[in-house]
């Protein structure tokens, strides 16, 4: 746990040590310095913990100094009094003093971060006003101490507890800009290290779910696979076994007794009533295998309906449902696969008159209607929306027992089925109606439903009106 | 991690605050913040949400300077309780010396302390930080409150488990300070067990924590951390 760090190394990202220089805005910083120097009308200077210099102010004692290092006399000993500068180090609340060889003095403060020293102030040069001018130094013989007394009295003259206010004023100035600087890097640092670790906690797990989804997808494959193949196996012997009770039926067997053909009417009805869910697994099988070809050709769709509705009259009779089947108009054929519309046709009637009262109506309506184009319906702003178009609509309209507003959604889902329960009074495998709208959408064609509890439901089916050009 | 930066003679240690959303991690650090001498704490740095609600963490330093020249920091910080932040959780507890479990005495809250035990227990782990090794101590705070845990219960459950229990009502102050005297004692027990701090920094147990709590009333003298916890 315990680890030696050099000064630099980052630990963790609280733990970071800050340079002055990057818990400042050093431009603005600047600016703010300006306008202090500016103020007090007296220079500093700014380092660093490494002593390097970021602040450097000029105030009334510059011009006196820029003589003062015109000398070669002066230069060599400005250049020493400014290397002892950089060494000083003040502790905290303790400043001290450096006086120039000039007569000019420095006051020299710690900025402290954290209990620690993360730089120093050198304010000045200033005239301390307690004492008296100090004699100008003899720096050679070009050096002229007219020009240098009158430049030194230009620099401004202060008392030691004026600068000792003045300098802790900006220190503490410039330890809430630290302060302030420390918080928005700190702030910055845990926000991007925030984002980043939630990112890759996002990541992870959006890998998990990819792989849980291929692994679903191969599932799903499999599934198809397997019911098409266990589908076609079965379908081969119940052809056999309706093919020989017909055999029976027609007496080819020998003659058969009331009660033997009325068994032997139930073996065959149930037979059909297999091999259509058989046929249904099969189709499903083949849509989701991308294998579903349609054999267009010009149909009439309300020849199409009307087959469909005489097909299902047996069983709405036996159920005491009505079918009512209203065509109002005249409906242009259009390029279709009659026998899918047709076997789409007979699902939602079959189901309508399924799931409808005793002495309910089924009605059936085919007419051309308007809509918004069907391929323009995809979350599209009506202004970029193509105009509306023609459409075959064909509804399917029952006074049954309609379907629950959050049932709605999923009713076209392969193998779901509104009641689930093992007890439910009507059969069916689920498949209908995914096999309904795969067939409908095949045709670039849409399936809408209406419906609520005890409203009954419409299902209306939407073909867009192609010719054979 | 405690970090012992021998160059610059100074050694910094993280003791962080955690526990569910609204159990006073932050009051904790106020209430210390106004406790503590001026002079050896720094600024209490609050990031916070417009409805006082930690964003990111809280953060007091406490510093003083040896007799033998060694800087010691002690970086006292909060992780934030809401549970939408665990990330940020995760992260200010990296490299945690101490930690505080500030659990809520309402008897209400009992199960958000529970999971946020548990939490604390994960993210240590994913720190590569040893629950049973990193110095802990439970505070119940809210003691002022109606409906809470009763202070037989609170006794019991101290008795049963490891950890240093104590009572606290952070809001006004109590409680507070002899939390923090719990885990830094616990952590300078811990680290110097370890690395051996007395040594290197020439101080004892007492001397450290008296540097810290000098003026906050309480008796900086060694003491027995009294009582046991098992909020596990």
């Amino acid at each position: 746990m315990s680890r030696v760090t050099s000064p630099a190394e980052d630990t963790s990202v609280l733990q970071r040590r800050f340079s002055l220089g990057e818990l400042l805005d050093l431009d603005s910083f600047r600016d703010v310095c300006e306008s202090f120097a500016d103020l007090f009308q007296i220079g500093f200077k700014i380092f660093d913990a490494s002593r390097e210099m970021l602040v450097d102010m000029k105030g009334s004692g510059n011009e006196f100094c820029a003589y003062i290092f015109s000398q070669p006399q002066g230069k060599i000993q400005c250049t020493r009094g400014v290397g002892i500068i950089r060494e000083l180090e003040a502790a905290v609340g303790q400043p001290v003093y450096h006086d120039c060889f000039s007569g000019l003095r420095y006051l020299i403060a710690p900025l402290i971060h954290e209990g620690e020293s993360i730089g120093k102030i050198v304010f000045g040069p200033y005239l301390p006003a307690e004492s008296a001018d100090s004699p100008l130094p003899a720096l050679g013989e070009k050096f002229k101490a007219d020009i240098a007394s009158r430049l030194r009295g230009k620099a401004r003259r202060v008392q030691e507890d004026v600068v000792r206010k003045v300098v802790r004023h900006l220190v503490q100035t410039i330890e809430v800009m630290l302060y302030v600087g420390y918080k928005n890097a700190l702030t910055s640092r845990m926000h991007v290290e925030s984002v980043s670790a939630s990112y890759s906690e996002l990541q992870s797990k959006n890998r998990a779910l990819q792989d849980s989804y291929e692994r679903l997808k191969e599932l799903d494959r499999l599934k198809s696979n397997f019911l098409a193949t266990v589908s076609h196996e079965l379908r081969t012997p119940l052809t056999s076994v309706i093919g020989y009770s017909e055999m029976l039926l027609e007496g080819l067997a020998g003659p058969m007794s009331d009660e033997q053909t009325e068994y032997l009417h139930t073996i065959m009805e149930k037979g059909d009533q297999l091999l259509g869910i058989i046929t249904s697994i099969l189709d499903f099988s083949k849509i989701e295998m991308g294998n579903l070809r349609l054999n267009r050709t010009m149909v009439n769709m309300i020849e199409i309906a009307r087959s469909a509705v005489t097909t299902l009259m047996p069983i709405a009779r036996k159920a005491n449902v009505k079918i009512e089947f209203a065509n109002v108009q005249d409906i242009p054929s259009i390029l279709a696969d009659g026998d899918k519309i047709r076997q789409v046709l007979v699902n939602l009637v079959g189901n309508a008159v399924k799931f409808n009262h005793q002495d309910g109506t089924v009605t059936v309506k085919v007419e051309v209607c308007s809509r918004p184009s069907l391929a323009a319906q995809e979350n599209l702003p009506a202004a970029l929306a193509r105009p509306e178009q023609e459409l075959v609509c064909i509804s399917v309209t029952d006074s049954g027992l309609g379907i629950p507003a959050d049932k709605l959604e999923r009713i076209f889902d392969s193998f779901y089925q509104v009641d689930g329960s093992s007890t439910r009074e009507h059969g069916g495998t689920g498949l209908g109606l995914a096999i309904t709208r795969s067939l409908v959408e095949a045709h670039g064609g849409k399936i809408d439903v209406q419906s609520g509890i005890d409203q009954g439901s419409t299902f209306t089916v939407l073909l867009p009106i192609v010719g054979e050009s | 991690m405690v970090q012992i930066n021998l160059e610059q003679r100074e050694i910094t240690i993280k003791i962080v605050y955690y526990g569910p959303a609204l159990s006073g991690k932050t009051t904790n650090l106020q209430a210390a913040h106004k406790i503590l001498d001026p002079n050896i704490r720094g600024r209490l740095m609050v990031l916070d949400t417009s409805d006082d609600r930690t964003l990111f963490f809280d953060l007091m330093p406490v510093y003083f300077k040896t007799s033998s020249g060694f800087t010691v920091k002690v970086k006292l910080f909060t992780a934030p309780g809401q549970v939408m932040h665990n990330s940020t959780r995760r992260i200010v507890l990296q490299g945690a010396d101490g930690v505080v479990f500030v659990a809520d005495s309402q008897k209400s809250l009992s199960q958000a302390n529970n999971e946020s035990w548990r939490g604390m227990a994960s993210n240590l782990k994913v720190n590569g930080i040893d629950i049973n090794e990193v110095p802990l101590v439970i505070q119940f705070n809210k003691r002022d409150l109606p409906e809470i845990r009763p202070d037989s219960e609170i006794a019991e459950v101290a008795d049963k488990g490891k950890e240093p229990v104590f009572k606290a009502v952070a809001i006004r102050g109590e409680g507070v300070m002899e939390t923090l005297d719990g885990i830094l004692r616990l952590t300078w027990k811990t680290m110097n067990a370890r690395f051996g701090l007395e040594e290197k920094l020439q101080i004892q147990e007492d001397a450290f924590i008296k540097h810290i709590l000098k003026d906050s009333g309480l008796p900086t003298a060694s003491r027995n951390l009294q009582s046991r916890g098992d909020l596990r």
